[in-house]
């Protein structure tokens, strides 16, 4: 049996704002960091901060079965859990053809596109890990190309066990044009949210 | 003949001609259970292996023993009991090899086992599994045939 566990999962209004304005923060310096790694401008807007119904998710992909790439990011620390950043197959080939130009084959385009994943959740998590003051570390990426709501079925499970909902953040990349490369979802699960949380009650508390 | 989709958490009841069907369980499971003589079929979609002990279920779809218990009831009431259901199986996967931490660790294989254990308590026979790996799955479930057609997005096609 799964033991009852305080949820965190379902935040009020005002937590909402308050997480919104430390996801800022964080997705700004991911964008930078990501400019920095492909020698692009990328821009990361200030994330939608999303709260569904779980069987509603797979919705913001076009659908269970959609095709899509997640980057699978495990943390330990002072908390443990994963972030699951997801990508739309629509989008990934743009995304790719401004940040990997020069990576053709296959095994190199899932390494880089990992890697961007990695870039773009472990600056989230240490931009987190600083503001709330608990030790987090990320652990190595894994890369999953499938079908989306097969990808998304762990971290629905983990989610699920506590909640019929979830709190997810939309992240919608923007190149050196300005236009829009691809918008990704960012699933933090019970400890991500949990993080999320005691890093803007502290960025509030010191403000 | 009508294409019904079962989300996550859901579970259907539908008649021949028509199909049920789920799109993209990882470590989700589909049970499909088939009472052949009396045209009927069912299908759960079920997320995790077991309900909380004593808590009110809004969503018996969502888990294992709830799903096939709430399955096997409705069909009691429709006067088909457990010797005539036959069920297949399908799902269960580790999308990430290992590599996730905390309860959505393995939960795939757990999903099969406590899928196998609630069908097994409930009397019910086992005729078919597709489970495990790595690749998420796309099923189809004929309520004519009972046939339970599985698809992944590389394009392997099995059917049960």
């Amino acid at each position: 049996m799964i033991e009852d566990r305080p949820t965190a999962l379902l935040l009020t209004g005002e937590q909402v704002a308050a997480v919104a304005e430390v996801a800022a923060i964080a997705a700004a310096q991911a964008g930078s960091a990501l400019s920095r790694l492909s020698s692009i401008h990328v821009r990361i807007a200030d994330p939608e901060i999303v709260s569904k119904k779980i069987r509603e998710i797979p919705g913001l992909f076009g659908g269970l079965d959609a095709p899509a790439m997640g980057v699978l990011v495990p943390f330990q620390g002072d908390m443990e859990g994963n972030a699951l950043l997801l990508f739309p197959e629509k989008g990934i080939s743009e995304l790719e053809a401004v940040l990997l130009p020069s990576a053709e084959e296959d095994d190199l385009r899932r390494s880089a596109f990992t890697e961007v994943g990695n870039i773009l959740t472990g600056t989230l998590l240490t931009v987190l890990s600083s503001l709330s003051e608990k030790v987090v570390v990320s652990l190595p990426p894994f890369l999953v190309q499938d079908m989306a709501g097969a990808i998304l079925d762990s971290m629905l499970a983990e989610i699920g066990a506590f909640s019929d909902e979830v709190t997810v953040l939309v992240l919608e990349l923007t190149g050196p044009e300005g236009g829009s490369l691809v918008r990704s979802v960012l699933i933090p699960g019970q400890a991500g949210i949990e993080l999320l949380l005691e890093a803007a009650g502290r960025l509030r508390a010191g403000s | 003949m009508r294409s019904i989709i079962v989300g996550i958490a859901e579970l259907k009841f539908a008649e021949p001609p028509d199909k049920l069907v789920t799109y993209g369980l990882g470590s989700c499971i589909a049970i499909t259970l088939h009472a052949g003589e009396a045209a009927l079929g069912s299908m759960a979609h079920i997320l995790l292996p077991m309900a909380h002990t004593g808590k009110e279920n809004a969503s018996p779809g969502k888990f294992a023993d709830s799903a096939v218990t709430a399955m096997v009831r409705e069909m009691g009431e429709r006067e088909i009991g457990p010797s005539d259901l036959i069920a297949k199986i399908a799902g269960g996967a580790d999308m990430f090899a290992g590599q996730f931490k905390g309860t959505g660790r393995r939960i795939g294989e757990r999903n099969i086992l406590a899928v196998r254990k609630a069908l097994s308590d409930n009397g019910i026979g086992l005729a078919a599994e597709d489970v495990g790996g790595t690749a998420g799955r796309t099923v189809e479930f004929d309520t004519q045939t009972g046939v339970l057609t599985v698809r992944t997005l590389r394009g392997n096609v099995v059917e049960l």
